[in-house]
């Protein structure tokens, strides 16, 4: 089975499912499921699993519960961060009400739960557990507007929270469902965990990247500052950049001021750096592990890479 | 050398208050007083509701002159306000307070000693030390010096100013103001303008930080007061508000108020904690005269469950400090029940609840998990919690629902199931934070809109712990847990769509009777008993959400804390919109509202009376009459309770699991259906999935109406029809889950 073909099953069991969502409930969630990304975190599952020999239909349906709780977290994201745009449509709050918005996500979150149950095996355990991880995350990603000074550090333990957590979970119930050795297991996890984090910075360099299909801006009105802007405010003892980004109005023609002296200022290069040394980090994890599955699982992840960057 | 039971060094609120409570126990004290504080004071000071309930409770309250408000107009930023009421509080003058307690300690026995405390030394026998010279042993030691010369490290201590003035001619009009500012480059403060004598009042400002020049800009921050002149010099004191559990728990001997650092960082208001925590010190030595280290644990572990610090976050407490203040200010204009909370629980506490009685240990357990998990990340959510189980509030919290449906089979509770019921009380409050969103506005703006965003993540952070603890109890628990979530989100969808096979109730039914349910399956109920749990859960609901328009509706505070207008606007309750400006169908929905929610009281109490355990009819029964006690005439009282044949003993519950020779069904059935559990998963595992699952999740949307018809019969009898997969089906079966829903197919 090749990974598009699993990808594709699993956003049809996705769209099934919140398809089953009753009245009002429904249509936010299936407009999303109908529109699904790339499938990386489902695909990371297949993948991982790829250790071992899994049934093709569980490791659809794990696929459709990492999926589900994406698409929940999608749902409420939008409604925190009032983003009138997802996968290029109206969000779901502005087609349906944010009470609603946010009812959908919350019964995605439901149907994530009670499929993470039904396939046993500890499933509900470890995807609870990842919930309660970007619950907080989503916390430490909104406290933090309009915070010039928070540090690298600071901001990659919450990326690992919002991003990484979902991709390490992704990587465990993929390795469960191998049954692969504890130790295979863990090195597994560790690489969703920094995986994700590369990824989220490397997202954040995107924002600096024309034409990278990324809606421009939407952080940094927010007041929500990624790696590379981090980077350029610490090498700005001007503090022209920060006055920059906090100034009450923020429109064009700021964020194009605000893109430019990061990019002066050495912050894209610095964010790419950082990206660039946590993927590797990510595959150094991989190391010990059997070559045929590990270079599928490491051509998944370059072909990630090679897409966003 | 003059001996006694305890020695309390400081003669403060906290310290006259803990020795007034324990000689009343007939425990010797002696209370020195340092007399470091010997100027007459010139000003008033706030004796908030809580603080005034524990003087009442030591009797301090009889020889004070207060003068009582109950209504608080909260101004953010300068704006024009809006008035909180139920206040139940007072203003005094400090020294007659001070008098009062100390009276009340000398009067019950204890020693007053003036004199400072000196060469505190710890032997075998007890605490040694020197009051003016003269040598004294006690076998306890309270510490009760404030927030100077008590032995915590820096790095517990979060100190912030209070400066007070008192005003001439200045006018608040019988009522407090209360302003929160917020300047650029300046800490955030906290001014009030306290009622005095009708001639005066005492202006006040707290920050944490240095208050230096706020009060002189008190016109602007509290717009309802005119300005007067300054009748006195202004008083300035440090507060400590570093109280986290560890440094109660890491002292030598026991700290109370000032000294544990309980003082609020929002108000600067101590009273309240002073006192409390004087009364539980009182209460953990009483139990514990013989062992002064297990007094000091028992002391440490319930102050842990009753307060919350805003410190506790290590390293984030200053950013999730301001992100408190970012919530209040940013959501100051909403009226949503959650903000409504939260001004509450932050800057007029209703305070912990100290009444024995009404803390058995489950409920403490349960407790401890919540905050376990929450006090960490969320200090601001903690406190919510605890004020929301907090005093009369305590009497209607769900966890009491999950224990009578534990105690129902008459097995005894398993200490574990408190992790389930946290799971389950979590749950609640989590989807209630979600309860009516306002429209986002539009996004000219910059920077996040704290009304949506708070909710929504707060919401997720009640609901993510709550699946956690859930997931933990075990799948059959974790698989109702997603299905009730489920059921919540779809009847709250179809409130919304104004689905008139929905009644506004039915959420709330839904919420009530989760926690009896699961209860009553863990406690090894058969599953007719689990679903006369269910029932009374139900019936509760209903009656809790009637009760609540009741309140609204006669203008009263909601338990809820909601106004009538968004109970209408959101679709929360079903009430026309004309009562908002129409007094005749006003006082005609009024009497409607009251007589439903009886009725759902009375068929709530019909299911208690069947449930076979004599202690869980108690509980339930006492929540059901708690619930729609604002139903009740004003002739009917709280005396007259209808108790209908319900057994309602007063005072503390007796828990099975302490009674001897209970122990062991309640454990039995536990393992039996763990072991069961791992064979269904293994089952369910093998089996491919043979049907469409978007008809499964289809079926669930359907049904779920259907479920919320009345009839407990059919739902009983389908208990054992064949849903839509196996391993629902187990759990199903097991947990009496409603699988009436499965049998309709669409």
């Amino acid at each position: 089975m090749t990974t598009t073909v699993f990808a594709e099953q699993v956003a049809r069991r996705v769209e099934q499912l919140t398809d089953g969502l009753p009245g009002s409930l429904r249509e936010p969630a299936v407009a999303l499921a109908r529109r699904p990304g790339k499938g990386l975190r489902p695909m990371l599952v297949a993948a991982c699993a790829a250790f071992g020999t899994p049934d093709a239909t569980r490791l659809v349906r794990l696929g459709a519960v990492v999926e589900l709780m994406h698409l929940a977290s999608l749902l409420h994201d939008d409604v925190i961060d009032r983003a009138a745009i997802r996968r290029d449509l109206p969000a779901a709050h502005v087609t349906v009400g944010a009470e609603r918005a946010a009812l959908a996500g919350l019964a995605c979150f439901a149907l994530a739960g009670s499929q993470a149950t039904a396939l046993g095996r500890g499933v509900d355990k470890l995807a609870a557990r990842t919930a309660a991880e970007l619950a907080s995350g989503q916390l430490l990603d909104t406290e933090r507007a309009f915070d010039t000074e928070l540090s690298v550090p600071a901001y990659l333990e919450l990326a690992g929270r919002k991003t990484g957590a979902l991709f390490r979970l992704c990587c465990l119930l993929g390795a469960a469902e191998a049954a692969v050795d504890p130790g295979i297991g863990r090195a597994l996890g560790g690489f969703g965990a920094e995986f994700g984090v590369a990824f989220q910075v490397l997202d954040d360099c995107l924002e600096f990247t024309p034409g990278s299909g990324k809606p421009a801006g939407t952080d940094h009105k927010l007041g929500l500052f990624g790696v590379p802007t981090l980077y350029a405010l610490t090498a700005d003892p001007s503090g022209e950049l920060a006055t920059l980004v906090l100034a009450p109005e923020f429109g064009d023609g700021e964020l194009a001021a605000v893109r430019e002296l990061v990019i002066t200022l050495g912050g894209l290069d610095a964010g790419l750096r950082l990206a660039r040394e946590r993927y590797d980090q990510a595959l150094g994890q991989l190391a010990e592990l059997d070559s045929g599955p590990r270079e599928e699982l490491v051509a998944l992840a370059g072909s990630v890479w090679r897409d966003a960057g | 050398m003059t001996g006694a039971d305890v020695l309390v060094t400081g003669a403060g609120p906290a310290g006259a208050a803990t020795a007034a409570a324990l000689a009343k126990r007939g425990v010797r004290v002696l209370l020195a007083d340092p007399a470091d504080d010997d100027t007459a004071a010139d000003y008033d000071v706030m004796l908030s509701g809580p603080a005034r309930r524990g003087l009442a409770r030591i009797g301090a309250d009889r020889s004070l002159t207060v003068r009582p408000f109950d209504v608080v107009r909260l101004h953010v930023d300068g704006d024009a306000g809006r008035t909180v009421t139920d206040a139940h509080a007072a203003s005094c003058a400090p020294d007659a307070l001070l008098e009062a307690l100390r009276e009340t300690a000398v009067k019950a026995g204890a020693c007053l000693i003036p004199g400072v405390v000196a060469d505190l030394e710890r032997a075998a026998d007890g605490w040694h030390a020197t009051v003016d010279g003269e040598a004294v042993t006690a076998r306890h030691l309270v510490i009760a010096t404030g927030s100077a010369g008590v032995p915590v490290a820096m790095e517990h201590r979060r100190y912030g100013r209070v400066n007070v003035c008192r005003f001439e001619g200045a006018v608040s009009r019988g009522q407090l103001l209360l302003g929160l500012a917020s300047t650029a480059n300046q800490p955030p403060a906290c001014l009030w303008a306290l009622p005095g004598d009708g001639r005066t009042v005492t202006i006040g400002a707290a920050v944490m930080g240095d208050p230096a020049g706020v009060l002189d800009r008190a016109v602007d921050w509290l717009p309802g007061l005119t300005a007067g002149q300054a009748a006195g010099p202004v008083s300035s004191g440090v507060i400590d508000c570093g109280y986290t559990p560890e440094r109660v728990a890491a002292a030598e001997s026991i700290l109370v108020g000032d000294a544990a650092g309980l003082a609020n960082p929002f108000t600067g208001e101590g009273l309240s904690y002073a006192v409390s925590s004087g009364l539980l010190a009182a209460e953990a030595i009483v139990a514990n005269l013989a062992d002064p280290d297990a007094a000091r644990r028992q002391y440490a572990r319930r102050l842990a469950t009753r307060f919350a610090g805003y410190f506790e976050t290590a390293h984030r407490a200053e950013r999730r400090y301001h992100l408190t203040w970012r919530i209040l200010s940013a959501t100051a204009g909403s009226e949503r029940p959650f903000f409504a909370k939260a001004r509450r629980a932050i800057l007029l506490p209703d305070g912990p609840a100290v009444l024995p009685g009404h803390n058995d240990a489950f409920l403490v357990s349960c407790d401890e998990v919540e905050l376990s998990l929450i006090r960490a990340q969320w200090p601001f959510l903690a406190r919510m919690l605890l004020e929301a189980g907090g005093s009369s509030r305590r009497r209607t919290r769900p966890a009491l629902l999950f224990l009578a449906g534990a105690l129902a089979a008459g097995n005894a509770i398993e200490p574990r199931h408190a992790r389930t019921a946290a799971a389950a009380e979590l749950a609640i409050y989590g989807a209630l934070a979600f309860l009516g969103q306002a429209p986002l506005p539009a996004t000219e703006n910059r920077g996040v809109d704290w009304v949506s965003a708070t909710t929504v993540l707060a919401g997720d952070f009640l609901i993510a712990q709550a699946s956690r603890l859930a997931a933990e109890s075990g799948s059959e628990v974790s698989w109702s847990f997603a299905d009730w979530l489920a059921e919540v989100t779809s009847l709250r969808a179809a409130r919304l769509d104004q689905d008139a096979a929905v009644a506004p109730g039915d959420v709330f039914a839904a919420l009530f009777e989760f926690p009896a349910r699961l209860g009553a399956v863990l406690g090894g109920s058969p599953g007719g008993t689990a679903e006369v749990l269910r029932e009374a859960g139900r019936h509760c609901g209903h009656a809790y959400l009637h009760a609540e328009e009741v309140l609204a509706l006669r203008g009263e505070r909601t338990r809820l804390d909601i106004t009538l207008e968004i109970l209408i606007r959101d679709r929360i309750c079903g009430l026309s919109e004309t009562v908002l400006t129409d007094p005749a169908a006003r006082a005609t929905a009024l009497a409607v509202s009251t007589a439903v929610c009886r009725a759902a009281a009375a068929r709530a109490l019909e299911a208690v009376s069947e449930i076979p355990d004599a202690t869980a009819r108690s509980v339930l029964g006492e929540f059901v009459q708690v619930v729609a006690a604002p139903a009740r005439t004003a002739s009917e009282g709280p005396a007259k309770r209808q108790r209908l044949s319900i057994p309602c003993p007063r005072g503390r519950h007796e828990i099975p699991g302490t009674r001897p020779g209970r122990g062991a069904p309640g454990w039995k059935a536990g393992r039996g259906r763990r072991e069961y559990d791992a064979d269904a998963a293994g089952r369910v595992a093998a089996v491919p999935e043979s049907r469409d699952p978007g008809e499964h999740a289809r079926n669930l949307g359907v049904a779920r109406r259907a479920a919320h018809a009345p009839a407990r019969g059919p739902a009983q009898r389908d208990l054992t029809a064949a849903p839509p997969d196996r391993c629902g089906q187990h759990r199903h079966a097991r947990l009496g889950l409603p699988a009436a829903r499965r049998r309709r197919p669409s």
